[in-house]
């Protein structure tokens, strides 16, 4: 509740109680910036959900392919089609492939190539985005006329072209596509908190104390543009994950025998009047990733900015 | 208003420039050659020679790519864009023989996604909290983190092969082409891939932007004047409400050109995506490249209608 | 006194927050009488904005109304149907806003906007009540009318918004205007202006005026009566002569108190100290307790009386009637009140001492 008053506190001398006083001074607890963030974000369930998930499914996705070695890319004729068994528990595929290992093994490139896809779109946009934000001027305006070209290439057509004829299937390849196609959001995020953060009081203060560029933008201004540089990311791997089962998919990615959710669908495509089933894996697998890391971003948004939260 | 659609032209000139500078690069730039496919032992050196001579590809890359723009500007030139190296047709025919199909899909998505996103977000944000909303809400999240070429699968494998509604791919059934209800017939599975994401996505957003319209001073002051509920609703917050959303409008272009890409794979849907999958794989650079231009000059073109419609929607814009 | 138009009684509208009920108004009553001008004063925060957007039965979740009436002209406004109230509102009782700038909607003309209030309570065509919103705008004073109403709230100051509102409100000619911090958000010179002619017009009109603001300056110019709010309750009521002459409250004596004044330079401003207790956490005892310089054991224990001081004058204080008050009037002489500031000074010094004290003992608890 705001108030016109001077806040001071009741004076003694005139008959308040301590007690009074200490009930108003409990009313503030006094927590750092994280453990707000921390609280903030452990009240939001989905999201909490959605980390415990993800982490369940980072954990399956790295031990299985690692325990089980070259398992996933291992046809064997007895075995096709084969139902459900405590060794496969989702089967085998057309091949004799066993299907549970294969979608873990899959999950793990897709997923590999989301988080460092994201690592790639943080590491140009934020470089490109504090360049343009701090130094301003001529080279904020070169920047930013190329920000619009990268925007108006149609990003996939750009991916396609570039993963399919520079070499084609090579894990490196795909992920540096995707990254320099998708710098642009983080860079006008980092650029305009940037252009805010110029203007604040602290950066303000540290100029005049004589701070050096590189201190002003590393210890005063990247910190606080952090908040929306890991919702965008956390979002980026979603995209990043979609993106690569999309090429995969088409057949421009990750080819077979190696195994990406995208290119189990594409499987999945040229049986599916056999099996079916096979394409629900892959599909429900990209779904529950996608689901998980937005709902993490939403969760992370309201924890790291309280500001940009109307309503639960 | 004039002078600013003029102005935003001749600011996308540059644009394109710098989108001709990438595409030619990607493609000019990857290891390989045009001609490698030839190299099968079968076509002799000299031919191969020849050929490198012919689509110019012995000169230096600066010199190769003021030939190919100089060029690729006159559109309206059977040969500007050049040749297909699969089948030797101009592209300028073989691309705008595509683009009604792309449209025509395109159109009917966005379409369709306005047409179903814009009430349902209303609905969500008017009864906020209310079961409707709660439901609305779980599909807008789910639908919008379901892939569309999954979806197009899943709608393919249930509608088209289970239950045989829908027909399994093409433009239209033989011996029909041009009828309008065979084409909308056609047009339903891969629109519904296309749209139901963007559905999702759009109905969030508009939900969103509806419910912190509901919260301005100006809403309590149409309450405030006797306005009944639905005055406030569709007169005064909608209008609002729906400023923001012109945005989606120039973003929803590039993701719905890549989305058509595969949509248009998966259903054998004969537009530009479609052609773009099909030349990268048989490495039609010429094709590729006409292509990719061809992506950006719609994202431009979409941009443009959406700051154009901001000016008609929105009073404080002016130009 | 006139008759009575509007009369409200144990009014009490809660909110339902995460944290817990915010009880923003908790049994008020006040009364408007024909043409005259109630004057509702408070601090932010204390429920006068709630209180007349419970009139006008504008709370939205997680708001309600809980209990109380509001009779205008013998009828109980809370009984009404929704339909039959959007007939009240915006024809007999009129409400304009805090923010001109936000008050308008960005999207229609400021004629247009007039023009359907006008609509909304009158069966006439579209042209003419264009016209008549033209003419409101001259009333208000809008130079060059019929440009103006052709123009967009973007093209146009803050005072000439207000001004706008003000046309818009008083287009159905309401018995009542419930005007929530009119001025507030305008330049002093702009303030004058508007409230010269909300004066006008009530004079013109025989209106009455309900005039919610935090600036008792306002009040001395434009209220017939006082009802001064603290914490969701009114705390004192009485015309605006006896308040201003005679306050009893200590809450509204501090609020005048705090009244900068032209001519006296010696002496702090003096403030109330404290804040407004948290809405979730009100003490057992007189919700001003903690703040009030003359305080008693009583005023911590049980809430004190809503009782008659004077005629004509009631207050929510344990206080005598007879005004045990403490020398902080207005009239006060000027040693009186530098000694009253320097006391102020030492005690909110040591005040500040002795809550970090109450702070220390907490963590060491």
């Amino acid at each position: 509740m705001e108030t016109n008053m001077q806040l001071q506190a009741p004076a003694p001398g005139v008959g308040t109680d301590r007690r009074a006083v200490v009930d108003e001074v409990d009313l503030i607890p006094v927590r750092t910036y994280w453990q707000l963030v921390r609280q903030r974000f452990m009240q939001h369930r989905l999201a909490v959900i959605a980390l415990v998930l993800l982490a369940v499914l980072v954990i399956l996705a790295w031990t299985i392919p690692t325990l089980t070695g070259e398992l996933y890319q291992k046809t064997s004729l007895d075995l096709i089609d084969q139902g459900p068994s405590l060794s496969a528990p989702l089967g085998y595929d057309h091949l004799g492939e066993n299907t549970f290992v294969r979608l873990m093994r899959a999950t793990q490139t897709s997923l590999t190539i989301g988080f460092a896809a994201v690592l790639i779109i943080v590491g140009i946009g934020v470089t490109l985005g504090s360049i343009a934000g701090y130094v301003g001027g001529l080279v904020d305006n070169l920047l930013m006329r190329l920000v619009d070209v990268v925007l108006s290439i149609p990003s996939f057509f750009f991916i396609v072209a570039l993963v399919a004829f520079w070499g084609g299937g090579n894990v490196w390849v795909i992920i540096f596509a995707i990254g320099l196609a998708g710098w642009t959001t983080a860079a006008r995020l980092v650029r305009a908190e940037f252009l805010r953060l110029r203007e604040v009081d602290f950066v303000q203060a540290a100029r005049a104390l004589g701070a050096s560029p590189r201190r002003i933008v590393l210890r005063h201004m990247l910190p606080m543009a952090l908040a929306p540089i890991l919702v965008a990311a956390t979002l980026g791997i979603a995209d990043s994950v979609v993106l690569e089962a999309a090429l995969s998919f088409l057949g421009f990615g990750i080819s077979p025998p190696e195994a990406s959710l995208g290119n189990m669908l594409n499987n999945a495509q040229r049986y599916f009047y056999r099996e079916p089933i096979l394409m629900f894996y892959p599909g429900i697998m990209l779904i529950l990733v996608v689901l998980c890391a937005s709902f993490l971003g939403d969760g992370l948004r309201d924890a790291l900015d309280p500001r940009q939260r109307i309503e639960r | 208003m004039v002078t600013y659609l003029f102005r935003r032209l001749i600011q996308a000139i540059p644009i394109l420039f710098g989108i001709s500078l990438v595409a030619f690069a990607i493609i000019n730039l990857a290891p390989g050659s045009p001609v490698d496919r030839f190299q099968t032992g079968r076509v002799s050196h000299q031919t191969i020679q020849n050929l490198i001579h012919l689509y110019g590809l012995d000169q230096p890359l600066p010199v190769q790519y003021v030939k190919w723009i100089t060029t690729f500007v006159q559109f309206w030139r059977v040969d500007a864009w050049g040749f297909s190296f699969v089948d030797g047709l101009p592209v300028t025919q073989k691309i705008f023989a595509r683009v009604p199909s792309t449209l025509e899909l395109m159109g009917t998505a966005l379409a369709v996604t306005i047409l179903f996103a814009i009430p349902i977000g209303i609905l969500a944000a008017v009864r906020q909290y209310s079961w409707a909303d709660k439901i609305i809400t779980t599909f807008a999240t789910i639908g919008y983190a379901m892939p569309s070429f999954w979806l197009g699968l899943l709608l393919l494998f249930v509608f088209a092969v289970e239950l045989n509604w829908f027909p399994l791919f093409g433009k239209y059934t033989f011996g029909q082409e041009g009828q309008p209800l065979n084409l909308i017939w056609h047009l339903v599975l891969p629109v519904s891939s296309l749209a139901i994401q963007q559905i999702a996505g759009w109905s969030r957003y508009m939900r969103s932007s509806m419910l912190e319209v509901m919260h301005q001073d100006y809403i309590r002051t149409a309450r405030a004047k006797g306005l009944p509920n639905s005055g406030v609703i569709y007169r005064h917050a909608l209008r609002n409400a729906l400023i923001p959303i012109i945005t989606l409008l120039g973003l929803t272009i590039p993701s719905l050109l890549a989305g058509a890409a595969i949509t248009e794979t998966i259903f054998s849907w004969p537009g530009l995506g479609y052609l773009l999958v099909s030349s990268v794989n048989t490495r039609d650079y010429p094709v590729v490249l006409a292509l990719t231009m061809m992506g950006g000059f719609m994202v431009i073109a979409g941009n443009l209608l959406a700051d154009v419609l901001y000016a008609v929607v929105d009073p404080r814009i002016t130009y | 006194m006139t008759d009575t138009l509007l009369r409200v009684r144990h009014l009490r509208t809660y909110f339902w927050t995460l944290d817990g009920i915010v009880k923003a108004v908790d049994g008020v009553n006040m009364d408007i009488g024909t043409g005259r001008t109630l004057g509702v004063v408070g601090e932010s925060g204390c429920g006068k904005s709630i209180t007349a957007l419970s009139i006008m039965r504008l709370i939205e979740r997680p708001g309600k109304i809980v209990e109380g009436s509001v009779d205008l002209d013998r009828t109980d406004l809370l009984k009404l149907s929704e339909s039959e109230m959007r007939e009240i509102r915006g024809n007999a009782i009129s409400m304009i806003f805090q923010e001109p700038m936000t008050s308008l909607n960005p999207v229609f003309t400021t004629g247009n906007q007039i023009a359907e209030a006008i609509r909304l309570h009158a069966d006439i065509g579209a042209r003419e009540a264009e016209d008549r919103a033209v003419e409101m705008l001259r009333k208000v004073g809008i130079p060059d009318p019929e440009r103006r109403a052709r123009q967009y709230p973007h093209e146009m100051s803050g005072g000439m918004r207000q001004r706008v509102m003000i046309a818009m409100a008083l287009s159905t000619y309401p018995q009542l205007l419930i005007a929530d911090e009119p001025t507030t958000a305008l330049d002093v010179t702009i303030q004058a202006q508007i409230l010269e002619l909300m004066k006008e017009l009530r004079e013109e009109r025989r209106m009455s005026i309900m005039l919610i603001t935090h600036d008792l300056g306002v009040i001395a110019e434009m209220a017939d009566d006082v009802v001064v709010m603290y914490s969701g309750k009114v705390v004192e009521t009485g015309d605006v002569f006896t308040i201003f002459e005679r306050p009893h409250h200590p809450y509204t004596q501090g609020l005048l108190g705090s009244l900068p004044r032209i001519g006296q330079r010696r002496g702090r401003l003096r403030v109330i100290e404290g804040v407004v207790p948290n809405p979730l956490n009100l003490p057992k005892g007189c919700l001003f307790a903690r703040r009030c310089p003359c305080v008693m054991p009583i005023c911590e224990q049980t809430p004190p009386p809503f009782q008659e001081v004077h005629p004509g004058q009631v207050s929510r204080c344990w206080l005598t009637p007879a005004g045990t008050t403490p020398a902080v009037g207005m009239t006060a002489p000027a040693d009186v009140a530098e000694a009253e500031a320097a006391r102020m000074t030492i005690t909110a010094d040591s005040g500040r001492q002795s809550a970090t004290a109450a702070q220390m003992g907490e963590v060491g608890r």
